[in-house]
């Protein structure tokens, strides 16, 4: 059979405030539908489906791209085709999923997608057995059955690992997007790295019914050298299992910023700003990487291989991934360090684009 | 289309009797007009155009629908089922549980250890329990969640090494098991030794041995199992299944079902790919015939790709010790192996699995001394079965690795090791009696050596990059048949009428492989007529003569032999009507497009159509039957069947790749592949089968594995089960190499299984040669292979 | 929660239909449309085989709901050879593009799509285009071979956008 999906009613709106008056009307059960390829597989899992689902694939305002700004409906595919976004941000985008998923998918999905484990993308059947989990239908944690609480270790009936795994996400959070959300509360712009909230189940930091219109690069992210590296088990189809998004500029060789953001190791992309603000997100659950502890001065020095080794190191020991996507989390953590310094040597090597 | 001559046999003895197929003793290939010319599968077209009509793209009148509740627990009592709910559900129109049958059925007549649906105890994750037929899948997907079951869980075997212990009788998953291990899980135990197994290793100058470990893996065909059954107004039972055996399907659904055979029908639906996971009678097709006699209506049962790799039937997960002793000149002394095979759940293909682990070891090196310890266990698991290459590509890679180990340590290069080794034509195996009549192995190695540039490579590239050999042979057609009888293998029938069409009827199933357009191929080369002519009809039980279907590489070698026997009846009466229309003596004609020709005077020429209508007088419709039998083979000791083939295939192929050492990740950049498939009827089917294989056996060398945790598959997906995409497969050459088999059809082997085994030792040998390391557990992955670096690093340190 | 009428074109020919909002395209085309040519093989994106065209884009059709496909221009391999086997069509059969065929009609769309935006491609390029389907029984490298084949005829003909969509 088909695997099927639950019974929803389907609103088509032509305007976001169209969009937003849906979202205040069947509040607290619906989902957005933009390309509907991370929505629709976890709903044929029944996944946490709601009894609305209100499409956002109608709306023009969502469809703009230009230098500065992508829409949220911009499909991944135009993304990855358009000449005006910096390289990186294009190369990213081609490598999601796969040519057939990229005509459809579309940035606001990518970033909004649904953090990802493997006791948690299963099919009813599958869950059922396993007597479910945190995130859908149960009460336990099946990568994190205890947790530390008060010194004492306890069955874990609270926080999520899940794991979030879109590849623009850290790129653009490398880049220092900003995202731009409206919603019944009224509109309001803030960093994308900032939106993101270390539970595998809320994931962000959401208003009721918000949409999130566009996503914002700063002047910088067409100045500094910037990539992005993708760990998966096969060249095309699968998911990132890490990602390593960059953004660096570079004076005479010296370090003028670091900003590596690094995707699919935890429940949120983690970005490591090497410049170390004064202001950082605390984490927000001791399960989350903390990229500053113990973060190395860069700013300032040459970037030669010693730092380049200094920094990725530092990568590796912080993050953290689970054991619930594919590829051992061991692996994916020296990966991680494998990646940054790679990606960190071309990017200085090569020519700045 | 290159071509490489392997060297031949000739006619040898044992062949006299079987007499050679051309009436007057011409070359094996007379026209030469259609066989060796590559020709576009007879079904092709219609699958291009989205005509070919698979299990689930038929809709019938009054149609059901059907859902299976499955067990979801590993192993569990059950201790109440209730289907009250689900039955009281608008839309609902049956609802079966195991009460319905506890007849036992399964594909091997040693192995009956299958319910329909599970009784008093489900033993894995996945087995059906109940299912139901109704209005729609969306109210069957309700119901049988309405369905309550209740389980009292037991002791879980998910271990091969625990369902070696000895455990109380409600812990054994089946009544009958292995005699030799009585009170335990072992399904099948061989033990096998010939010749002086410690003598040769005392002598021997090398003796590498290692322990491997290999996963499950799935055949990942793209159709998942879908099949309709329909109970008609006459009393019969019709089935439309993509099956790739409808005749064990058809026993068995008598058994089950417990009607004459005469009364049901299998109709072969197109078979959207099969690599062994669709030739078992299965249980969802016992199911949808329970609830269409439930209903009288016809009833469709389509499942899901989780359920259809629930179904299972892949290869073994496997752990194997093997260890090999070589002279001083690389000559194989011995082979050591002791191998454990997880079975899972059900018997399956798996007695037949335990031996060919073993004795396929037997070649294509000449084995002086063999022993073997092969054990098949049950387990809470999902059922492991026959899956391209059946039985012999685990044990393969470890043989090859092996044989590469002992190269290194003799200071030998690993192809000359081989070809010091190899199997001569017409030879006989020391032991098992296996009969070898043609091989090209020897060719095909010296040319992918050549191709590949192999001399200027091996073990001089750079580190990271790394080229290597593995070698394999296969069975053409296993020659004893699963059931003992007396019924010729392959039957084909031929009927000619005067609208000159000319139809064959034969039960070997084409899945996709091409055997449709090999029957016509056949036939239109004995007959001297076009291509178009011929149409096959294969798909149902009640026209088609019974053949023992697609499996085990025989469908070429038997079913070609049965049409080409068919063909030269055919022949035989247009050669005679020829001969009265032009006086001719009968035995003189040749025949090629579409004309019967007079040899010594060819201006003496009929048309085909002509000496067709001649030959129809006073009889009708020209009406042929052509079978094939193996000829008989083998030892005399318990056993000695298994491996026994008319024919084998062999292959030798050659990849070079690139090993990331901080990553791990291998990339293949090119794979030589030689394959002797005696030859080769339609070039490019033998092409494709060997390049399929070759992505398959990459998949398992490199990214596919069922993956568990506990008792639950935990990739049960085509996200997650990873075949290789595009990117992922590097180019491939193909090097087709021709023996001319004495018995093949035109001297036909096989070349759809035999070819994937020879890939995954290709690569662990090239990763060997590229970064050092030997890998042993498969899938290669790159944090195994990054393990494996970072522990040869470690052991240098030191 | 009702059904809705779903007006769009498939394969030329105007289709209205009623639909529940949950049925995906692949549903409709395969259940209502009798068009089963097009085919499901994991119904979750990530083989390909379910690929048709919408407003002359490749796309799973097993990810689409078939209410979001409103006024849209519907492809699927059943439009492609009209009158006559579309060049790709031919190509796939005769250079053994195709073995079980499950997965050939996903191949054939999303080989049409890319050759109206590339019709020059070089071998990776249709590496690339294709790394979305999965085969499992040809290994590819037939599949490449077809594309070659049928992307120099259609240049050579110029034959025109197939599928009057
Ligand atoms: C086989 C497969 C492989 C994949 N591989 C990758 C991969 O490699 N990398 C990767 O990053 N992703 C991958 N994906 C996920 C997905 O295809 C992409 O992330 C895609 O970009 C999602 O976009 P969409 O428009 O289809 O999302 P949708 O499914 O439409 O939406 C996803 C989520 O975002 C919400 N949402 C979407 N737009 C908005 C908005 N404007 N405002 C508020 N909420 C919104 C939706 O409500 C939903 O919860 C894969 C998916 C599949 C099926
Ligand atoms: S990490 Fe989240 S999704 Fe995974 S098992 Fe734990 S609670 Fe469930």
């Amino acid at each position: 059979m088909t695997m099927l999906l639950p019974r929803f009613e389907l609103h088509q709106p032509a305007t976001l405030a169209d969009a937003v008056k849906l979202a205040k009307t069947h509040a607290g059960d619906f989902d957005f539908l933009s390309g509907g390829t991370d929505l629709l597989p976890n709903y044929k899992c029944g996944l946490n489906a709601h009894g609305h689902v209100i499409s956002l694939a109608h709306i023009a305002e969502l469809k703009q791209i230009t230098r500065d700004t992508i829409g949220a409906g911009v499909r991944i595919v135009d993304i990855e085709r358009n000449a005006d976004v910096p390289r990186s941000v294009a190369f990213t985008a081609g490598h999601i999923a796969s040519p057939l998923l990229r005509e459809s998918g579309t940035l606001g999905g990518n970033l909004m997608l649904d953090n990802r484990c493997h006791f948690f993308n299963q099919s009813y059947f599958w869950r059922h057995s396993l007597g479910y989990c945190l995130k859908a239908d149960g009460d336990r944690c099946h990568v994190v059955p205890m947790i530390n609480e008060g010194g004492k270790s306890v069955l874990n009936n609270k926080v999520c690992v899940a794991t979030h795994s879109s590849d623009l996400a850290p790129m653009l959070i490398a880049l220092g997007a900003e995202v731009t959300f409206t919603g019944p509360e009224g509109s309001r712009t803030l960093k994308l790295n900032d939106f993101y909230f270390g539970d595998g189940i809320a994931r962000f930091e959401r208003k009721p019914g918000e949409i999130l219109v566009k996503v914002g690069l700063p002047k910088w992210a067409h100045e500094v050298r910037s990539g992005y590296k993708k760990l998966a088990p096969r060249q095309s189809i699968d998911f990132p299992v890490a990602g390593i998004g960059i953004a660096l500029d570079l004076d005479k060789g010296k370090v003028k910023a670091l900003r590596v953001a690094v995707g699919a190791v935890d429940t949120t992309p983690v970005l490591f700003d090497f410049s170390k603000p004064a202001q950082v997100k605390a984490p927000a659950s001791y399960l989350l990487t903390d990229p500053y502890k113990n973060m190395p001065d860069v700013i300032g020095k040459q970037l030669d291989d010693a730092l380049i080794e200094q920094v990725s190191k530092h990568i590796q020991t912080q993050c953290q991934p689970k054991l619930n996507v594919p590829m051992e989390p061991g692996y994916r953590k020296k990966m991680c360090g494998v990646l940054t310094r790679r990606l960190l040597a071309e990017l200085r090597d090569g020519a700045k684009s | 289309m290159p071509i490489v001559q392997g060297s031949g046999s000739t006619r040898n003895e044992h062949q006299k009797n079987k007499g050679v197929w051309s009436d007057s003793g011409a070359p094996a290939v007379v026209a030469n007009s259609i066989i060796g010319k590559p020709a576009p599968l007879k079904d092709s077209f219609k699958k291009v155009t989205g005509e070919a009509v698979y299990a689930d793209d038929m809709k019938f009148p009054g149609m059901l629908f059907s859902r299976i509740l499955r067990a979801t627990k590993p192993h569990a009592k059950i201790k109440r089922i209730d289907t009250t709910k689900a039955e009281a559900m608008e839309g609902v129109r049956a609802v079966v549980t195991g009460r319905e049958s506890d007849m036992r059925f399964g594909v091997l007549p040693v192995s009956q250890d299958e319910l329909s649906m599970a009784i008093d105890k489900v033993i894995y994750n996945g087995e059906p329990v109940a299912a139901v037929a109704a209005d729609s899948e969306d109210i069957a997907e309700r119901a049988i969640w309405a369905i309550e079951v209740e389980y009292e869980p037991l002791q879980e075997f998910l271990k091969p090494q625990d369902s070696l212990k000895e455990v109380a009788p409600e812990l054994q998953l089946h009544d009958k098991v292995e005699k030799k291990h009585p009170n335990t899980n072992v399904h099948k135990a061989v033990d096998q030794e010939f010749g002086d197994v410690e003598g040769a290793f005392k002598q021997a100058a090398s003796t590498p041995s290692a322990s491997f470990k290999f996963d499950g893996i799935s055949h990942g065909f793209t159709e998942p199992h879908a099949v309709i059954a329909h109970w008609d107004a006459e009393e019969r039972v019709q089935l439309y299944t993509p099956q790739q055996v409808p005749h064990y399907t058809h026993r068995a659904l008598a058994k089950v079902l417990d009607l004459p055979m005469h009364q049901i029908q299998v109709i072969r639906t197109t078979v959207g790919g099969g690599f062994g996971g669709k030739s078992d009678p299965f249980q969802h097709e016992m199911i949808a015939c329970m609830l269409a006699r439930k209903t009288r209506r016809p009833v469709k049962l389509t499942m899901d790709r989780e359920e259809t790799f629930l179904t299972g039937r892949g290869r073994h997960p496997t752990e194997a010790k093997m260890a090999m002793a070589f002279d001083k000149d690389g000559k194989l002394l011995a082979l050591d192996s002791d191998v454990i095979i997880d079975g899972g759940a059900y018997g399956s293909f798996g007695v037949v699995s335990a031996y060919y682990n073993g004795v396929l070891s037997n070649g294509p090196y000449w084995l002086p001394a063999f022993r073997y310890h092969g054990k098949r266990v049950y387990s809470n698991r999902i059922p492991s079965g026959a899956m391209r290459g059946h039985g012999s590509v685990n044990p393969r890679y470890c043989t090859e690795t092996l044989v590469d180990m002992a190269a290194v340590e003799l200071g030998m290069d690993p192809c000359e090791l081989r070809l010091r080794n190899f199997l001569p034509p017409n030879s006989i195996t020391p032991h098992h009696k296996f009969r070898i009549t043609s091989t090209g192995i020897r060719e095909g190695l010296e040319e992918a050596m050549r191709r590949s540039d192999w001399k200027k490579k091996w073990g001089k590239l750079p580190f990271g990059h790394g080229i290597g050999v593995g070698c394999a042979w296969y069975i053409s057609g296993s020659a004893l048949p699963i059931h003992w009888n007396k019924l010729p293998q392959s039957t084909v029938h031929i009927k000619i009428d005067m609208d000159g069409g000319v139809t064959c009827h034969s039960l070997a199933a084409d899945i996709g492989q091409g055997s449709d357009t090999m029957i016509a191929q056949i036939v239109a080369e004995v007959i001297g007529c076009r291509l178009d002519r011929v149409h096959v009809k294969s798909t149902t039980t009640d026209t088609a003569p019974i053949d023992l279907g697609s499996y085990s590489s025989r469908v070429t070698f038997m079913a070609g032999n049965a049409a080409r026997e068919a063909a030269e009846v055919v022949r035989k009466d247009l050669a005679a009507a020829a001969s009265k229309l032009t006086g001719q003596p009968a035995q003189y004609f040749d025949f090629a497009g579409e004309e019967i020709i007079c040899r010594s005077k060819p201006s003496i020429r009929v048309s085909f159509m002509e000496a067709l209508h001649e030959a129809q007088a006073d009889r009708g419709a020209l009406i042929a039957s052509g079978s094939y039998q193996s000829p008989p083979l083998g030892g005399e000791f318990k056993g000695s069947n298994a491996g026994l083939s008319p024919s084998y295939s062999f292959s030798a192929f050659i990849c070079e790749l690139k090993v990331d050492p901080d990553t791990g990740f291998v990339q293949p950049l090119k794979i030589w592949a030689a394959h002797d498939c005696g030859k080769a009827l339609n070039p490019l089917s033998v092409e494709g089968q060997i390049e399929g294989s070759v992505h398959m056996g990459l998949g398992q060398a490199l990214t596919e594995q069922m993956r568990y945790r506990n008792g639950q598959m935990l990739n049960a997906n085509f996200l997650d089960y990873k075949i290789p995409t595009p990117f992922d497969t590097p180019d491939i050459e193909v090097i087709i190499v021709e023996s001319h088999d004495p018995e093949g059809p035109f001297g036909a082997k096989e070349c759809g299984e035999g070819a994937l085994a020879p890939i995954i030792p290709a690569v662990g040998n090239a990763i060997y040669d590229a970064v050092g390391v030997r890998m042993l557990e498969v899938p290669m992955t790159p944090d195994r292979v990054l393990r494996a670096i970072e522990a040869k690093a470690r052991e240098r340190a030191k | 929660m009702s059904k809705q009428i779903l007006r769009c074109t498939v394969n030329g020919r105007a289709v209205e239909i009623a639909c529940e909002p949950w049925h995906t395209l692949a549903n409709v085309l395969r259940n209502d449309l009798n068009l089963t040519g097009t085919k499901i093989g994991c119904d979750m994106g990530t083989c390909g085989c379910c690929t048709v065209h919408i407003d002359g884009k490749a796309k799973l059709s097993c990810l689409t709901l078939a209410l979001e496909c409103q006024g849209a221009k519907i492809g699927t391999i059943e439009g492609l050879n009209e009158y006559e086997m579309h060049p790709l069509q031919k190509a796939f059969a005769e250079c053994g593009g195709s073995q079980c065929g499950y997965c050939t009609p996903g191949f054939i769309m999303k080989s049409c799509a890319m050759l109206k935006e590339n019709p020059e491609p070089t071998r990776e390029e249709i590496k690339a285009g294709l790394s979305g389907n999965l085969c499992r029984c040809t290994g590819f490298m037939k599949i490449y071979d077809a594309v070659e084949r049928a992307a120099t005829e259609m240049r050579e003909k110029s034959v025109p956008a197939p599928v009057k969509a």
